[in-house]
């Protein structure tokens, strides 16, 4: 199997009332295609922070990461966001939704950055809302679905771009077990149709059972716990 | 591509309801400068737009740091984000440039620095909301 990621000696520090505290402390990683990481870790570990630096959206202070071949660190702020409408896709805790727009509007956002035209990007949000089963909710609003259905519609939208990598942060956190599980069973699934590398962060440790490598994110270091 | 976020932005920002104090402040601008002229009531009356147009972006503040990281998150490039974030900030301004801009046919000519004005408080808070220091 090929590698999309590396990650290789990856520090990053915070600055805290004048005083530099590392909240990740030398991360060494290497994900093979197709693979579902979960990454286990309690509220303030850097689980977040490592996810946002694989989407390019903060910066390391050392270390090397390389995603699908392309060193994060070589990237200007501009070539980032063009990896974020092509390889990678984040779905960050709050869902990242727009609650004024709709389902359809919410989906089609990124392929509206790319400059699909308007025909195309009709086909694939439809073809995704078909395959997330939210084609009879595209022209409600945002704000009027359920805390379950918005984690399907950011799910959309990430997927939207087929990207290679898909990085979920704390996708549970807002739901009850049994969205929370449909939600993991959902990951599989799109890991098995669409062979897209999946990384999930949670401090759920239930989470983990949906997993393939887990991985425990502990005072800024990380260990391998098991397959 | 830039001209479906432009409409998109303008369609948010109309939503918000910093829009409809600003839509209440033009309207007692445009009553207020049709009563009484002079340089003096145009300085103060500029003083309180451009803070009408702060307060404004100020109560909608969740809204378009929302919608500038979604448009971030999804790959939106800095142009993008500056442009979205001036077209929403802006709109705020147009409302009181229109009253202004009527305010002209009345002789006030010190109108275009008004505007001018307006157009460089929304550039400055929009590179703020764009650079995350917002507000």
């Amino acid at each position: 199997m090929s590698i999309v990621v590396i990650i290789s000696h990856l520090w990053k520090y915070y600055t805290a009332s004048g005083s530099s505290i590392a909240i990740l402390k030398d991360i060494n990683l290497t994900i093979r295609r197709g693979e579902i990481i979960g990454i286990h870790g309690p509220s303030g570990a850097g689980k977040t922070t490592l996810l946002k630096i694989l989407a390019g959206l903060e910066r390391p202070d050392s270390g090397e990461i390389i995603v699908e071949g392309y060193n994060l660190n070589l990237l200007d702020d501009d070539a980032l966001a063009l990896l974020r409408t092509s390889i990678v896709s984040y779905i960050p805790q709050d869902y990242g939704l727009i609650d004024e727009f709709t389902v359809y509007e919410n989906v089609e956002l990124p392929l509206l950055l790319i400059g699909l035209p308007e025909n195309e990007r009709k086909n694939s949000v439809h073809s995704i809302l078909e395959y997330m089963g939210l084609r009879d909710k595209e022209r409600i609003k945002v704000k009027y679905l359920s805390g379950g259905e918005k984690q399907r519609v950011s799910i959309a939208r990430s997927l939207v771009i087929t990207p290679s990598l898909l990085l979920a942060d704390e996708p549970t956190a807002n739901l009850d077990w049994d969205n929370a599980k449909k939600v993991l069973e959902l990951f599989n699934k799109i890991n098995r149709d669409f062979k897209t590398t999946i990384i999930i962060v949670s401090h759920d440790t239930r989470v983990l059972e949906f997993v393939s490598r887990r991985f425990i994110l502990y005072d800024g270091i990380l260990k391998e716990v098991g397959r | 591509m830039l001209r479906e976020i432009i409409l998109r932005t303008i369609r948010y920002s109309l939503t918000c309801v910093g829009m409809r104090y600003t839509v209440l402040f033009s309207i007692t601008l445009y009553v207020y400068l049709h009563m009484y002229r002079g340089v003096l009531i145009l300085v103060v009356t500029l003083a309180l737009s451009i803070l009408m147009v702060i307060a404004s972006t100020l109560s909608d503040r969740r809204n378009i740091v929302q919608f500038i990281n979604v448009l971030n998150l999804v790959g939106g490039r800095r142009k993008v984000l500056f442009t979205a974030a001036a077209v929403f900030i802006s709109l705020r301004s147009l409302f009181i440039a229109i009253v202004y801009g009527t305010a002209i046919l009345q002789s006030f000519n010190l109108i275009p620095i008004v505007l001018f004005i307006h157009i460089i408080v929304v550039m400055i808070l929009s590179l703020i909301v764009v650079r995350g220091g917002i507000l």
